[in-house]
C-alpha cells in the first residue's frame, strides 16, 4: 500500500469521527446500551457457531435456535450477518475498558498502552480468525462501509481514551487517524499469519506503530490539514443540514 | 452593551471573586455499579457542543492575551502586568476546558489550528495599534464571551431541571451542577476583563468602534463555527 493511499484511508477514518456526533461522556451516568438482553444472548450463541459455519446467515439461525427462538427470528436482524459482525465489534470494543486496571499497572507510556489494547483487541478475533476475511468482506460492502469505518474510528478513540491520551487540538485527529490505519492493516495481516501465537502479527504491529511517527508528519502538513478540514466540514455540514 | 447590562440578564448569582474553582473529576473512569441512568441524547449533544466551543473560545482568549503581552512587554512595560493578570486567568480557563474535553471524550474543534493563528494574530495586531485598540479588542471579545456564557448557563440549568424531572427518583449527579458553577465562575472572570477594558478607556477611543464591532462579528461567527465544527 502506497503511503498516499495509507494516509487517505487514515483521513477518511478520522473524518468519520466528526461525522458521527461524539456525544458527551458522563462519569456519573451510564452510556446507553444499543442492544437488548435477548439480542445479546442470541448474538453470543451465534458467534459460537461462527468457527464451524462462518459469518453467514446459518450462524445467526443457529444462535436463535440455541436460545429457544424460531429459526425465522433471524429476520428481525435487518442487516443479516452484518448485525452479528457489528455486535462483535461493539462488544469487543467496549470490553477493553475492563482491562484498564491491569494495563495501567503493566504498561507505562500511552504509546505502550495503546499497543497493548491493540493486541488485546486483535486477540478477540482469534477464535474465528480463519473466518475473519469473510467478516471483512461483509464490512467492505458499499452499504456497510460507512458503519464499518465509523466503528473503526470509535475503536481508535476508545483505545486512545483508555491509554490516557489528553490531546486537545488537531493532534486528537492525527492520533486517531494513524491508529485506525495501523489497526486495520494489522487486522488484515493477522488473517494470513500462521506463525506460532501470532508472533509475526505482533511484530508487524510494532513496525506499523513505528511508521506512525512518519504518518503523523504527513498528516501534520498544512495541505493535509486543508484537505482534512474540507472533508470534515462537508461531513459536518451534511449532518447539520439533516438536523435542521 | 456594558458589563452591567450583561449582569442584569444573569440567572446565577456571581460567585465570590478571587476564589479559583478547580475542576476535579470525581473518578477517572465511570463506576458502573454506582452510575445513574443514561443522560438523554439531546443533553449529551448539548454538552459536547458546549465543551467544544468553550475550549476553542478559551484557546482563543489565551492566545489573544499572549499576543498582546508579547508586544506590550516591549512597547508599554507599564501595561504588561495588567495584560498578564487577564492572560493568567485565560490560561486557567483554557486548561480547565482541555481537561473537560479529554475527560468527557468530546472531540476538539477541527479548526483549532485556525483559531490558534487567528487569535494570536488578533492579539499582536491590536497591541501594535496601541493601548486603545487592544482594550477595544478586549471589550469586543469579552462582551461576546460573557453573553455567550450567560446563554449557555441558562440552557444548562434548564437541562439539569429536565434531567431531574425525567429521573425516576428525581436524582441527578452533581456532575452537571459542577459544570454550571464552573461556567458562572468563568463568566464572572470575563466580565471582570470587560470592566478592565472599560476602565482603561476602551470606549473613549471612538475611531475604534468599527474595530470593536468587527471583532464582535468575528467572535460570533467563530462561536457558531466551533460549536458545530
Ligand atoms: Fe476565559
Ligand atoms: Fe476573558
Amino acid at each position: 500500500m502506497s503511503s498516499g493511499r495509507f494516509s487517505k484511508a487514515a483521513i477518511r477514518a478520522a473524518t468519520q469521527l466528526t461525522n458521527s456526533p461524539r456525544l458527551y461522556h458522563s462519569l456519573t451516568h451510564l452510556p446507553p446500551s444499543p442492544y437488548t438482553a435477548t439480542q445479546i444472548r442470541i448474538f453470543n450463541s451465534a458467534l459460537n457457531h461462527v468457527p464451524d459455519h462462518g459469518f453467514v446467515k446459518d450462524s445467526l439461525v443457529l444462535g436463535c435456535r440455541d436460545q429457544g427462538y424460531l429459526d425465522s427470528t433471524h429476520a428481525v436482524f435487518h442487516n443479516g450477518v452484518f448485525d452479528l459482525i457489528q455486535y462483535h465489534l461493539y462488544n469487543e470494543r467496549t470490553r477493553l475498558a475492563s482491562l484498564k486496571e491491569v494495563i495501567d499497572l503493566e504498561e507505562n507510556s500511552p504509546h505502550d498502552k495503546a499497543r497493548r489494547y491493540c493486541i488485546e483487541r486483535l486477540k478477540a478475533n482469534q477464535p474465528f480468525i480463519e473466518r475473519w476475511p469473510e467478516a471483512l468482506a461483509v464490512m467492505g460492502l458499499p452499504s456497510n462501509i460507512s458503519s464499518s469505518v465509523k466503528e473503526l474510528a470509535e475503536l481508535s478513540d476508545e483505545i486512545w481514551y483508555l491509554s490516557g491520551d489528553k490531546s486537545s487540538d488537531f493532534d486528537w485527529y492525527t492520533r486517531r487517524a494513524s491508529l485506525s490505519a495501523v489497526y486495520s492493516t494489522t487486522e488484515l495481516y493477522m488473517t494470513q499469519d500462521n506463525s506460532p501465537d501470532f508472533n509475526n502479527t505482533w511484530q508487524f504491529l510494532d513496525r506499523q506503530l513505528a511508521n506512525v511517527a512518519n504518518l503523523k508528519t504527513t498528516l501534520g502538513s498544512t495541505s493535509t490539514w486543508v484537505a482534512f478540514t474540507g472533508m470534515a466540514s462537508l461531513n459536518l455540514l451534511k449532518s447539520q443540514l439533516a438536523r435542521g | 452593551m456594558n458589563s452591567n447590562a450583561i449582569r442584569q440578564s444573569q440567572i446565577m448569582r456571581p460567585c465570590s471573586r478571587g476564589l479559583q474553582l478547580r475542576y476535579k473529576s470525581t473518578k477517572p473512569v465511570l463506576d458502573k455499579k454506582r452510575a445513574l441512568p443514561p443522560l438523554s441524547p439531546r443533553t449529551r449533544d448539548f454538552l459536547a457542543r458546549l465543551i467544544r466551543v468553550d475550549q476553542a473560545g478559551e484557546l482563543g482568549a489565551d492566545l489573544i492575551y499572549s499576543g498582546q503581552h508579547a508586544v506590550f512587554k516591549r512597547t508599554k512595560p507599564d501595561l504588561a502586568p495588567l495584560i498578564a493578570h487577564m492572560w493568567e486567568q485565560e490560561v486557567h480557563h483554557h486548561k480547565t476546558f482541555n481537561e473537560l474535553q479529554a475527560t468527557h471524550r468530546v472531540r476538539p474543534s477541527v479548526f483549532s489550528p485556525l483559531w490558534n493563528v487567528a487569535a494570536y494574530g488578533l492579539g499582536v495586531g491590536t497591541a501594535l495599534l496601541g493601548k486603545e485598540a487592544a482594550m477595544a479588542c478586549t471589550l469586543a471579545v469579552e462582551t461576546v464571551i460573557g453573553g455567550h456564557y450567560n446563554n449557555q448557563l441558562r440552557e444548562l440549568l434548564e437541562m439539569i431541571e429536565l434531567e431531574a424531572k425525567q429521573a425516576e427518583d428525581g436524582q441527578t449527579s452533581d456532575e452537571l451542577r459542577k459544570l454550571a458553577k464552573l461556567i458562572s465562575q468563568f463568566r464572572d472572570d470575563e466580565l471582570e476583563h470587560l470592566d478592565t477594558a472599560v476602565e482603561n478607556d476602551a470606549e473613549k477611543a471612538r475611531p475604534y468602534m468599527l474595530l470593536t464591532e468587527t471583532i464582535k462579528g468575528g467572535c460570533r461567527a467563530a462561536v457558531w463555527t466551533a460549536e458545530r465544527f
